[in-house]
């Protein structure tokens, strides 16, 4: 259907699908961020566990 | 891995949100997007299960938090999904039922009609010169001859231009080649009352109650499954165009939700008395070539009124 056919409520419809489809990749996106904050600390006590192991050689 | 949010948002304008999305209705981008929802959800839990496979010393308070964060993602994927799904009429709505009569319904309109029924609503509005009253019609163009259900029926119910129903002019066939031909050899009978209360067969042209011969103008209302998704306009006094539905709306909510009510009940009951089943049954036995045939009421009709209904349901409810 031409753009300029489509009635207002079919524009408004789309709008509130897109806006939903956007809010669900915002929150996918949060929580990929989450995910690295995970991997991220992981990282840091594996890295605090070397030095603390290699101190103790020391 | 971060994904970009495409530029949109629900400030954004409808005209400016449609044309990004092509020449799409409501239907095709919500499919279209709960697909690619479908898609994002699989490549993060995908992502997830890699990340564990990879890093077998992870503690187990991480694949812990991992796990909730994969079954996160999965009740947001769905919630989203219904949610669209639901705004773009794409889940099968609960069964209405009309005057407890209506076989119980679970399946998508859709697909009751066949995939390749284009159902419309036909609104042929008069002008003021045809006596302020404009039809309304529902119908299918199947061809009767393919149809499971017998012959296609057109409802026109006639309505004032102040939204009052008048009455239920007639209804008419849509028939097939053969239904076509045994109907115009049936009107060509002397004497022969046509099937219909109408004299012609209502298909691609305007009626005018007043002249049956004469086109009016008619504006086509397509109808995808229980939806009305496109504008009928009637004229206002200072030549405005307003949708027929909003003055129905306004009425309907005026009179609390009464409106809606009395205009189904007086179509159901116009129906009853205009259209002579009988004759139905005959023309399509005949058709057919059938000795017999076992074609009820709530074959022909009761979709139509189901239809109807759930348009009207939403059209006046809709804010």
């Amino acid at each position: 259907m031409p753009i300029i056919n489509m009635p207002e409520e079919d524009k408004k419809l789309i709008s509130q699908i897109k806006a939903l489809h956007n809010k669900f990749l915002l929150e996918l996106n949060d929580l990929e961020k989450r995910r690295q904050e995970i991997l991220a600390a992981q990282r840091v006590d594996n890295t605090q566990n070397y030095t603390d192991k290699n101190t103790k050689l020391h | 891995m971060e994904m970009k949010p495409e530029k949109f948002n629900s400030q954004e304008k409808p005209e400016e949100a449609v044309e990004k999305i092509g020449e799409k209705n409501p239907g095709e981008v919500a499919l279209t997007l709960t697909k690619e929802i479908e898609k994002k959800e699989s490549d993060f839990l995908g992502q997830t299960e890699t990340i564990i496979k990879q890093n077998p010393d992870l503690p187990k308070e991480s694949l812990v938090r991992l796990s909730e964060l994969s079954e996160e993602a999965h009740q947001i994927a769905n919630a989203t999904k219904k949610e669209i799904l639901r705004l773009a009429e794409l889940e099968t709505p609960p069964p209405i039922k009309l005057g407890g009569t209506l076989p119980k319904k679970e399946i998508l309109e859709k697909k009751e009609w066949g995939q390749e029924i284009e159902t419309e609503i036909y609104i042929p509005f008069l002008t003021e010169i045809l006596g302020d009253v404009f039809d309304f019609a529902v119908k299918t163009s199947e061809e009767v001859d393919k149809s499971r259900n017998g012959p296609k029926v057109d409802i026109i119910a006639r309505f004032k231009k102040d939204g009052s129903h008048l009455a239920i002019q007639g209804a008419s066939l849509e028939l097939g080649e053969e239904g076509r031909k045994i109907l115009n050899e049936k009107k060509e009978e002397k004497g022969e009352r046509p099937v219909w209360e109408m004299k012609k067969i209502c298909k691609d042209s305007g009626y005018s109650p007043i002249n049956q011969g004469e086109q009016v103008p008619k504006i086509v209302l397509n109808f995808d499954h229980q939806v009305l998704c496109d504008a009928q306009y009637d004229w206002v006094r200072d030549g405005r165009k307003r949708r027929w539905f909003d003055y129905l709306k306004d009425r309907n909510e005026k009179e609390e939700n009464k409106y809606k009510i009395d205009i189904l009940e007086q179509m159901i009951e116009g129906l009853e008395e205009t259209i002579d089943l009988e004759r139905i049954r005959e023309i399509y036995r005949k058709s057919k070539g059938l000795k017999k045939i076992n074609l009820g009421w709530s074959e022909v009709i009761e979709p139509k009124l189901e239809i109807l209904k759930r348009a009207l349901e939403k059209c006046l409810t809709k804010k």
